[in-house]
């Protein structure tokens, strides 16, 4: 008998031992990556805002879901990285007077910016999305924006869901690792979170990757091939945004959708790769989605920034001689004055927006728009062959990572 | 839910747990006839408690258990209470409405992709659609489980059981989804047994223990090998030879520490609850011949194969020519109950095929008795087996096949190039393209390599454990690494929890949640 009573015992300070060494651990290091959050995972109208970081902003989707519902912006902007970088969330020229958040995500498909749009619908006040499309990227893949469902999640509980979520986020090797090097002074200090600039990614962040690639000559081709890489467009991605829309419609909510106003060596890419139909077809069911749901009394415009205009056709640094372009980071990211003439054609303003800059879709004016397009494109393959030639030779290189 | 998930290992099992025994306090407490209720409670709330398991998966499938454990429940009872013919006529409906139900679920899209892809090479339309099912998870083995019930009521070995316990041995959570394959005789008798409902101290510091090696082994090897395999295994990735070697070995170190560590998982967990259950794995990768690695590799499926399966089917009892036909059919019925395609069909046809050439051996040239080769070549063809179980479809399969002896020429790394003369000089002319699929500077090559260093040489988890009977079966051990519930294993313990925790972020589903 006393043999099994001292065998209880010893499993019971056994169990104790474990017990404590392996909750104190664990609640320290919670603790520490919570209050230190060195991803600003739960952060808003907070001075570690302004704390500079390195280039990568790792978890910025998290950053994002929680913002959103924290600031309840009646603005906000959705999509890709195109529409993360290049559309600003402090355009008071344009929303003088109104909270405006940049909640697209750099590697959303439209599958993600979907999950996003509803997400920001659900925990706050929308009265305006406006929201960034393009035909590679329009398919129900999963991105690498990295949005797990619990950070989708909405209702009362948000907040207290959020901060387990944070928890356990923060039971991490890799952000130990961080929140160590943050206090230690290691971790790199380049430019602000995005959140410090209401969503729109710090355009230091960007100028020091693409310095990183090489430089904006360099990073064209990978851009190209990851452009031409894309599943989309996809029949079932237009009925999950069918349905989005739908919803946003029904809550009331104004939408501005236009397609990004990627370089027009992009379009070339389409070209090459034979899914120029597939883009034009993509294009007329926009238009008629629009149609329809205006129709139904709903505040919709689709607008395409695509294709050959004054802008998108601006010389690449392998053409120009240029370091930089004027309007471009690389071939698939347009530069906040771009941005800004987006936001002037789709909401007015003082700024003046090349002529040929921004095409409304509407099923009656389609056919004359593709034309259009197509002329363009054949105008600008016998005006720039080089630049055309390239496209072609990026298309027959092996895939590079940018 | 799984095992490794934070809302499983802090909500779900404390609270489960928790009110386990307490009410096995206050069953333990009830001696007059007004509390038989009382005394149910514990298994009424396990079992209940396995059916929010199973449901929080997807409740969908939900009713699909309780009818599945309710008709094989009455079923047993019919079989037993019945005689002669009526006996045999009741086990035959009950096996024939089991095997439709596994038949719809599991094989039926198998059935029309079959139909439809001869019709396409007859140069035909393809006939049928394929159905929307979702394969219930767990189907075979609560199917199986259920089976074996079934033929021993039939054979009369079964005892009078309370439709609560019959519940809870079907639907018990630690083995439900991915085994091990539960056996009544031996569950039973420890559910229905009152001094189970006794939280113990020793219970919890065996059970919780073996459940962090499990944990250990699933997070922290098999989850960093996966992105070794998987690029590998894609269709279309044609890898080169030290790509291919890379990928499967991989794979066949994933798969064994991911099952057994769910295994292990599984043992711990039921053992918080006093309940021992049967050994899974015992080493495999280190037997000396096929038929000594099916009797270590998931030992319950095998001893239900056996058992229900090829023994039924005659075993060696009518010569040699219809043993190799039984173990023949028994593997490639192993085979297809793993999966519904044709890539489970071959890996279990190559199994029954080692296992004919095993025994034809012995009997040409008696036993091996080489320390090395037996045990390599045994390792061999089982590693030359998953590349079948594990890729998409037969066309990969044969293509990895192929590059594990260079059937895709070889690619060395380009920081190698400068060797390309000393290499061809040797009649050797391989491609500097570099390796490609393979994540070099990730833990995955240095964890593959502690993982081979385990799988061969380090003591299993029942060996660890061997002095606290961690399973039915009596493992013996004299080594180095034996558990003791001391201070020192305490704190080693601790930090290999914590350490997995850290580990736990990327949920991963297990390998055999499919099956």
């Amino acid at each position: 008998m006393d043999a099994v009573d001292h065998s209880q015992q010893q499993a019971a300070s056994y169990m104790l031992l474990f017990g404590a060494v392996a909750a104190s651990a664990l609640a320290m290091v919670a603790a520490l990556n919570y209050l230190v959050d060195p991803y600003l995972l739960h952060q808003w109208d907070s001075p570690l805002l302004q704390r500079l970081r390195p280039t990568h902003e790792k978890l910025s989707v998290w950053g994002k879901t929680y913002a959103v519902a924290r600031y309840r912006p009646a603005v906000v902007y959705i999509g890709n990285s195109r529409t993360e970088m290049g559309l600003p969330a402090t355009a008071s020229e344009v929303f003088a007077s109104t909270s405006v958040f940049n909640s697209a995500v750099s590697g959303a498909s439209i599958g993600d910016a979907i999950k996003l749009a509803r997400h920001a619908a659900r925990v706050s006040r929308v009265e305006t999305m406006v929201w960034g499309i393009d035909a590679p990227s329009f398919s129900m893949e999963q991105g690498s924006a990295g949005i797990e469902p619990g950070l989708l999640e909405g209702g009362k509980a948000f907040f207290a869901q959020r901060a387990l979520l944070n928890i356990k986020r923060g039971l991490t090797v890799d952000m130990t690792r961080d929140t160590l090097r943050l206090l230690h002074g290691s971790y790199g200090q380049v430019c602000r979170s995005s959140l410090a600039l209401h969503g729109q990614r710090d355009q230091r962040c960007v100028s020091d990757r693409i310095h990183g690639w090489g430089g904006t000559a360099k990073a064209m081709i990978p851009r190209l091939q990851e452009f031409g890489a894309g599943a989309g467009p996809t029949p079932q991605a237009l009925a999950a945004f069918d349905a989005t829309v739908a919803q946003l419609c029904r809550g009331g909510t104004r939408l501005r959708l236009y397609i990004n106003p990627t370089h027009a060596m992009t379009m070339d890419v389409l070209y090459w790769r034979g899914r120029w139909p597939d883009m034009e077809r993509w294009q007329s069911d926009l238009a008629q989605l629009g149609e329809r749901y205006r129709q139904q009394g709903c505040d919709v415009r689709v607008h395409d920034f695509s294709g050959y205009n004054s802008i998108t056709s601006e010389a690449i640094p392998q053409f120009s001689g240029a370091r930089e372009m004027q309007y471009y980071w690389e071939a698939s990211h347009y530069r906040d004055n771009v941005g800004r003439m987006i936001l002037a054609r789709l909401f007015g303003g003082e700024m003046v927006v090349p002529a040929d800059f921004g095409v409304e879709l509407a099923p009656h004016s389609l056919p004359s728009h593709l034309q259009a397009l197509r002329s363009a494109r054949e105008r600008r393959h016998a005006s720039h062959p080089e630049e055309s030639a390239f496209v072609r030779h990026v298309l027959s290189l092996p895939r590079q990572a940018p | 839910m799984l095992f490794n998930s934070f809302s499983f290992l802090f909500f779900y099992l404390p609270v489960v747990l928790g009110v386990y025994f307490l009410l096995g306090k206050l069953a333990l407490a009830s001696t007059g006839n007004g509390f038989a209720w009382r005394r149910m409670a514990p298994a009424a709330w396990l079992a209940g408690a396995s059916l929010f398991f199973y449901g929080w998966w997807d409740a969908r499938y939900l009713p699909l258990l309780m009818a599945s454990i309710t008709i094989n429940y009455l079923g047993g009872r019919l079989i037993v209470a019945a005689a002669g013919e009526v006996r045999r006529r009741w086990l035959l409906a009950a096996l024939i409405l089991n095997l439709a139900l596994l038949a719809y679920y599991k094989y039926a899209n198998f059935f029309v992709d079959s139909v439809n892809a001869a019709a396409a090479m007859a140069g035909a339309e393809q006939p049928w659609q394929p159905l929307s099912i979702v394969l219930p998870i767990g189907i075979s083995f609560f199917t199986f489980t259920q089976i074996a019930f079934l033929i021993d009521c039939y054979r009369g070995e079964v005892r009078e059981y309370r439709f609560i316990h019959y519940v809870q041995f079907v639907s018990y959570f630690p083995h439900l989804i991915a085994g091990p394959v539960l056996h009544h005789r031996e569950m039973m008798p420890q559910f229905a047994d009152p001094a189970n409902y006794r939280a113990q101290a020793s219970n919890f510091a065996i059970g919780l223990s073996i459940f962090v090696v499990g944990l250990a082994k699933k997070v922290l090897i098999a989850d960093n090998l996966s992105p070794l395999a998987s690029p590998v295994f894609a269709a279309g990735a044609e890898p080169a030879l030290i790509e291919a070697w890379i990928g499967v070995l991989a794979y066949t170190f994933q798969l064994y520490f991911d099952f057994s560590g769910y295994s292990d998982m599984a043992i711990g967990l039921s053992r918080l609850f006093g309940v021992r259950l049967p050994l899974n794995f015992n080493s495999p990768y280190k037997a000396d011949n096929i038929a000594q690695f099916w009797r270590h590799w998931h030992m319950t499926l095998s001893r239900l194969l056996r058992d229900y399966l090829y023994i039924a089917l005659g075993g060696s009892r009518h010569g040699q020519l219809k043993r190799y036909r039984n173990l023949l059919l028994t593997m490639l019925l192993g085979g297809l109950w793993h999966g519904a395609g044709w890539t489970f069909v071959i890996w279990g046809a190559l199994h029954g095929l080692y296992l004919v050439l095993q025994l034809g051996w012995q009997r040409l040239f008696g036993e091996a008795r080489s320390r090395w080769w037996p045990g390599m070549l045994t390792f061999f063809a089982v590693m030359l087996g998953w590349i079948f179980f594990r890729a998409p479809d037969v066309a990969t399969a044969l293509d990895i096949a192929g590059a594990l002896f260079g059937a895709n020429g070889v690619n060395l790394p380009r920081g190698t190039a400068s060797l390309a003369p000393v290499l061809n000089a040797m009649g050797w002319q391989p491609a500097f393209d570099g390796i490609r699929w393979i994540q070099l500077a990730g833990p995955g090559l240095p964890v593959l390599l502690l993982a081979m260093l385990i799988a061969f040489r380090a003591p299993n988890t029942q060996e660890i454990f061997c002095h606290y009977a961690p399973c039915i079966e009596t493992i013996v051990h004299r080594g180095l690494w034996i558990w003791r519930p001391t201070r020192r294993t305490s704190l080693a313990f601790a930090t290999l929890f914590v350490l997995c925790i850290f580990g736990m972020n990327r949920v991963t589903e297990f390998l055999y949640f499919q099956f």
